[in-house]
């Protein structure tokens, strides 16, 4: 939080972590900003949680550097402790200090600063609850409480590992917002891991998409969303459909009809639609059939197949009571499509 | 409590608890009827108690009695989890070599009643014992200092319950979150301030409930304190009913020393303290890495080594080196079948009845919660709070005013079992009912089988880990009592707990060597049952 505004917070470099039996990180690298908000996402069992705990000094890598800020903290000989390393932690399951009430966790991190912890406590807005035991809390006053014991010493960084897993999903989308703004409003630098793209997309100033124990794209919301570097990336972050495509003098023949292809090499490629920029109008000689519908009041998603036998999902906003199953449609693209050759953009 | 009976308690809340059948209440109050008696009688004397026997309780300076018992109860209390969190935590999460040998072993001397580990150390240390014997030719020595008294006592206790914390506090440790750990290690603390401010505080109602054991098997210890001839309460209440026609101070006694371990109980309460130990949510369970212990990895062998040396392998070379001597010395070894059988059958019995009487007591407390059962369940845990020696004497009063049929017969040796030994059948039962839940036995109901169709197809298979635990708990407990053996055992019948103390307390070393170690063996199997049950599912905790 006190490094230059566009400084780096947190570097870490070709970070490998080897466990008895498989490998958890490879060739893990990241740069993290100062006063970013970062998401690193990835599906369950590609290494998030571990390159956090290699990041806080929980696991120490087998390979490569992690540096916060212009210290080297792991690697190349260096290996600073956790607790020297000045970064936060907030944990899945928060690990509150059950033998501790609500002021003594917060100020378990701090020097008998009891200033602090009040203006933690505000802050959080835990007033009136100090002397509440970690059990007698609510799940977002947990929640407040584990985020507040790591803000409260000031950390360069703030990892929080899956924060909202455990809230039900009524009070998640409310907690997210209000944990964003707070980590906002004091400028935290912070990288929260999750497995839920719109959790990322939401949240995030950037998004970090993560496979396999390594990063395969970084990039603002909008930009790993619009632009994926890879066929994997657009199949993480949102819904994709992937449209067979022949290309010929710029021009693109596929199952939502003929589109413009600039600057695309003739020969095969596939075209990403995302399910919002397909279009689907009622037509009793429609060559499309909709096979199923998903209604969720204000908007509704519609899984449509094409005449070449492609099946497609797509988002359509307000209620469209004649798209029904078995209805004859037409499909058309109205929107963005992106081409990729091989799994890779061009 | 557990995790499974807490989710079960606030399904509870949520739906409003069944009734009770009629069966289960009276065969619950039969129990309840059967536990109190021995208190209730012990009341009833006391009130009757008239001055000359006040009297002779004062003259008895029974105030430095009472000073004296818990002065030894708190050293041994506090030396035993002096000895029992380290070897707990050093065999649960670190890298110690062999620590999964070294947590069968440290755990073994469970089996060695204290009475017996006094008698070793006497045969060992005490005078004509097996270490003077050996130096007497040699050097000549024929006096060593005396360790009978209070230091025998207290190393005699110590060494044979400090097993209870470590059993207690390693499934503590296993048990607790691992992230509260990291927790502090984020939040600037080094690896000894997040042990002392976090991982011990958060092992506190383990350290507390083990505690509790070792403080209450203090104050209840008749038979190392004798051989020791330290006068604890247990020996003053043995002597002034062995010596004394009147019966009243012995049972003013008794009452006396109930208090003061009801006194410990409360006392353990207020040490568990406010905060509830608890794991949210379900979450993946990651692997802990073990702690490097580096340059402390020989000083921990050694702690290890030293504690299994005094407290396994010692007493069972002083006990086979006294075994040797008299086959040699071509003494008369008593032939110990008989009471090995004598042993084996009251502790089989015991073992049935426990688990049969805890039946209906944890089949209300897992299902039908309600002021009923909470009064049902505090009075089934009366045995806790209840020495040996103190149900001995109050079974003696009664049997012998009221039902002298049962007046020195094996019936009320097996009874007096029960009464001290229920709760250690209820608790496992309790929890592999908890566990059951409800709804499977709804949903063999719902399948149009009888009530005594699905516990039979059901409810039995399910819990029978559960009572096995109990009944080898108890079996293991009733093989090793001695005081409440030695009231009520009908003339000439013995166990291999009296044949023990008979040849101890006579001196007759090589006598009592041979019980000794049978009865260390056969104690063994049970122990490996339970051994076998704290690596499947983790040991329960005591619940409030």
């Amino acid at each position: 939080m006190n490094a230059a505004a566009e400084g780096v917070a947190l570097r870490c470099a070709g970070v490998t972590k080897i466990f008895d039996d498989a490998v958890a990180l490879h060739g893990f690298d990241l740069t993290l900003r100062s006063g970013t908000l970062m998401a690193l996402l990835g599906p369950s069992g590609c290494g998030k949680t571990t390159a956090l705990r290699v990041i806080a000094g929980f696991e120490a890598p087998a390979a490569g550097e992690v540096w916060v800020g212009d210290r080297p903290v792991a690697g190349g000989g260096e290996w600073v402790p956790p607790e020297k390393r000045r970064i936060g932690m907030v944990f899945q399951e928060w690990a509150l200090f059950p033998h501790l009430d609500v002021w003594h966790n917060i100020a378990f991190g701090l020097d008998r600063d009891d200033e602090r912890v009040t203006d933690v406590i505000e802050m959080m807005d835990l007033n009136g609850f100090e002397r509440r035991m970690p059990h007698e809390l609510s799940g977002g006053q947990q929640q407040r409480v584990a985020l507040g014991r790591a803000l409260a010493p000031s950390p360069e960084v703030v990892l929080l590992d899956e924060p909202f897993s455990n809230l039900d999903a009524t009070l998640r989308a409310s907690v997210r917002a209000e944990v964003a703004q707070l980590l906002h409003d004091v400028k935290a630098t912070a990288i929260f891991v999750t497995h839920d793209q719109e959790e990322a997309l939401a949240m995030a100033d950037e998004v970090a998409v993560m496979v396999q124990g390594r990063v395969l794209q970084v990039g603002s919301p909008h930009e790993v969303y619009g632009s994926p570097s890879s066929r994997r990336v657009a199949s993480l972050v949102g819904e994709a459909n992937f449209l067979r495509a022949n290309v010929g003098r710029g021009r693109a023949s596929t199952a939502l009809g003929a589109i413009a292809a600039p600057g695309v090499p003739d020969g095969e490629a596939e075209v990403l639609v995302r399910p919002e920029a397909i279009e689907l109008v009622f037509d009793e000689v429609g060559d499309a059939r909709i096979v199923r519908t998903e209604f969720y009041g204000h908007d509704q998603l519609v899984t449509a197949q094409l005449a070449d036998g492609t099946v497609v999902n797509v988002r359509l906003l307000g209620p469209h009571p004649e798209l029904r199953v078995d209805a004859r449609v037409r499909a058309r693209l109205a929107g963005q499509a992106r081409f990729f050759s091989n799994g890779v953009p061009v | 409590m557990s995790l499974v009976a807490e989710a079960s308690a606030g399904l509870r809340r949520s739906l409003p608890p069944a009734r009770a059948s009629r069966g289960l209440v009276v065969a619950s109050l039969a129990v309840c009827a059967v536990m109190v008696t021995p208190l209730a009688y012990l009341a009833l004397r006391a009130a009757e108690a008239d001055a000359s026997s006040w009297d002779l309780i004062l003259r008895m300076r029974t105030v430095w009695l009472t000073l004296r018992t818990l002065g030894l109860a708190a050293a041994v209390t506090i030396a035993a989890v002096a000895v029992g969190v380290p070897l707990a935590w050093l065999t649960t999460r670190t890298d110690l070599p062999g620590r999964r040998a070294w947590a069968v072993l440290v755990s073994l001397p469970l089996v060695i009643p204290s009475y017996v580990g006094a008698f070793a150390l006497i045969a060992a240390f005490g005078p004509r014992g097996m270490l003077q014997q050996l130096l007497e030719a040699p050097l000549g020595v024929e006096r060593l200092p005396d360790i009978t008294g209070f230091p025998g006592a207290f190393i005699a206790l110590t060494l044979f319950t400090y097993p209870y914390v470590f059993l207690l506090v390693s499934a503590g440790i296993k048990g607790l979150d691992p992230s509260i750990e990291d927790a502090s290690r984020s939040l600037a603390h080094t690896r000894w301030t997040t042990f002392r401010r976090v991982t011990l505080p958060s092992l506190r109602p383990s350290i507390a409930a083990g505690g509790l054991l070792v403080a209450l098997y203090a104050l209840h210890d008749f038979g190392a304190v004798s051989l020791m001839r330290f006068p604890a309460f247990t020996q003053a209440i043995y002597l002034q009913y062995k010596g004394a026609f009147d019966r009243t101070p012995a049972a003013l006694l008794s009452l006396m020393l109930v208090g003061l371990a009801l006194a410990v109980l409360v006392l353990e309460q207020r040490a568990r303290g406010r905060a509830r130990y608890y794991r949210s949510g379900a979450g993946t369970a990651r692997r802990v890495t073990p702690i490097e212990l580096g340059k402390w990895t020989w000083p921990s062998l050694v702690l290890c080594g030293s504690v299994t040396l005094f407290a396994l392998v010692g007493p069972l070379a002083v006990i086979v080196f006294w075994l040797i001597r008299g086959f040699a010395a071509g003494t008369d070894i008593e032939l110990t079948l008989a009471p090995a059988v004598g042993s084996l059958v009251v502790a089989s019995a015991a073992a049935l009845a426990a688990v049969a009487s805890a039946f209906p007591i944890a089949r209300l407390v897992a299902r039908h919660q309600g002021g009923f059962t909470r009064s049902v369940e505090r009075l089934s845990y009366t045995g806790y709070a209840l020495p040996g020696i103190v149900a001995a004497l109050a079974f003696v009063f009664f049997a012998s005013n009221f039902a002298p049929w049962l007046y020195q017969s094996l019936p009320l040796v097996v009874i007096a079992y029960v009464v001290l030994f229920l709760p250690q059948a209820t608790e496992p039962l309790r929890g592999a009912l908890m566990q059951m839940g409800p709804r499977v036995e709804e949903a063999g109901r719902a399948l149009g089988r009888t009530r005594r169709h699905v516990y039979l197809s059901v409810v039995a298979p399910l819990i029978a880990r559960g009572a096995l635990a109990g009944a080898a708990l108890v079996f293991l407990t009733s093989m090793k009592e001695l005081p409440a053996t030695l009231l009520l055992r009908p003339t000439g019948f013995d166990t291999l707990a009296t044949s023990i103390w008979t040849g101890a307390a006579a001196g007759l070393y090589s006598k009592a060597a041979a019980p000794a170690l049978l009865l260390i063996a056969i104690c063994a199997v049970p122990l490996y049952v339970l051994v076998r049950r704290v690596e499947v599912e983790k040991i329960e905790v005591p619940a409030e």
